[in-house]
């Protein structure tokens, strides 16, 4: 009964369900999915911020994942290599779109993308007050170019160390560094954006409430 | 402070975020409120960024079902099948192997019926499964009723045990179901619909089993 054997393979150890999978085992594969699903998902869903597209590329993440599974001998541990192969599959889907997502190599002069030093770095009338909600960041970040999404996702939220993300995307560690540098600053004009247009819509309606 | 050198400092700030700090920064820093605050709110970005590390969403069911879907394809993994031989080794008196046979045949009669993936009307037969469905849901639940009304466990441990498995295989049909109604041309929905009714007969057969004993 595959129930049964699900409460087996729970009882496994992470070691013993890797080599049954290896082997082929149906209920194996399925302990695995069900271990690790919520990380891989939640990674593809903060990298491309839609669901549907999340959903997808955790499915061929696995896909990919069970094809070599048998190839896997252990150098690294098996969730690294799980979440590595995912954000491999998440950075093809992006570079396979028409944006140039993983601009990695491009020219790092601090004011490319509107994400350079303004003459209002860090006014004290636009400081972030400490009241930056994980919603806002949420928002904040799926605004962001794809590119620094990516880094900024692997670095600040995933905590991956530059020379793992040089490795990953296939650029020097300095671009790495540069590209996070820009993705932060970008977030904090979004924020500062999101905070304006929030004092907006209270003034308005305070405005309204008075007519 | 300049505004020369605050866009210095801001082309810097990464540097500095990464711990690679000057003394001519530290000494910016001290008599800029402007880069205390942009250094403040990045450093607030970072923490909050490292929190959202440890939330974690599930992905639909659906997604395992494709996957699985897949994999069967690729023959990288096999779909589950019954081994009747197997199920009624479990039965060494006849008799039991009888009642639990009853309710396989129940299983079986009312499988539902599999899509021709060649057939361009398959997406037309979601009403004929459907109703299959419906109606080996009802019969299995007229089995069930008359199963609990015989039934009595003295140990109830096993009892919540066996109360735990019929919910879960409830839950497993009506995700199955679901499934099947949404994507009538899944034929491993329907497998997996089967299998689930099974489950459940093969719960029910057990609960008799044990009645029989305890007698």
């Amino acid at each position: 009964m595959a129930r049964a054997r699900r409460t087996e393979t729970g009882e496994l150890s992470d070691a013993e369900i890797l080599r049954l999978a290896q082997q082929g085992d149906p209920a194996a594969f399925e302990r695995i999915y069900e271990l690790h699903k919520r990380r891989v998902y939640s990674l593809c869903l903060r990298m491309v911020g839609n669901t549907t597209e999340a959903e997808d590329l955790t499915q061929e993440a696995f896909l990919q994942l069970f094809r070599k599974i048998g190839t896997f001998r252990g150098e690294s541990a098996f969730s690294t290599w799980l979440h590595r192969l995912a954000v491999n599959v998440v950075l093809m889907r992006l570079r396979k779109k028409t944006v140039p997502v993983t601009s990695l190599d491009e020219s790092t002069e601090p004011d490319d993308e509107g994400s350079g030093p303004r003459r209002d770095f860090g006014g004290p009338d636009l400081r972030l007050s400490g009241s930056i909600d994980r919603m806002n960041l949420q928002r904040a970040m799926e605004q962001l170019p794809q590119g620094y999404r990516a880094i900024f996702v692997l670095h600040d939220v995933q905590g991956y160390e530059h020379n793992e993300i040089a490795d990953i995307m296939e650029c020097s560690i300095g671009n790495s560094k540069s590209q996070l540098h820009k993705a932060r600053m970008r977030l904090r004009e979004l924020l500062h954006e999101a905070e304006r247009d929030q004092a907006r819509e209270k003034r308005r309606a305070a405005d309204d409430a008075q007519d | 402070m300049s505004s020369t050198e605050c866009a210095r400092f801001a082309g810097d700030l990464g540097n500095w975020m990464e711990g690679q700090r000057s003394g001519a920064f530290s000494e910016h820093l001290a008599g800029c409120e402007a880069c205390r605050g942009a250094l403040a709110d990045m450093e607030v970005i970072c923490a909050e960024a490292s929190l959202l590390g440890s939330e974690t969403w599930e992905p639909s069911p659906r997604v395992w079902l494709s996957l699985r879907t897949q994999l069967e394809r690729e023959g990288i993994v096999r779909a589950p099948r019954w081994n009747l031989r197997s199920i009624f080794s479990q039965f060494p008196r006849p008799a039991l192997s009888f009642a639990y046979a009853a309710l396989l045949v129940l299983a079986a009669v009312l499988v539902i019926p599999k899509a021709n993936h060649t057939d361009p009307t398959a997406w037309d037969k979601e009403p004929e499964i459907t109703s299959s469905a419906a109606a080996y849901d009802k019969q299995l639940t007229s089995a069930e009723g008359q199963t609990m009304l015989a039934w009595s466990e003295p140990d109830p441990e096993i009892a919540a045990a066996i109360k735990a498995d019929l919910s879960l295989a409830d839950e497993h049909i009506s995700l199955c179901r679901q499934t099947v109604r949404e994507q009538p041309q899944n034929e491993l929905a329907r497998d997996y619909l089967n299998d689930a009714y099974q489950q459940k007969a093969e719960l029910l057969a057990t609960m008799v089993e044990r009645g029989v004993n305890l007698q």
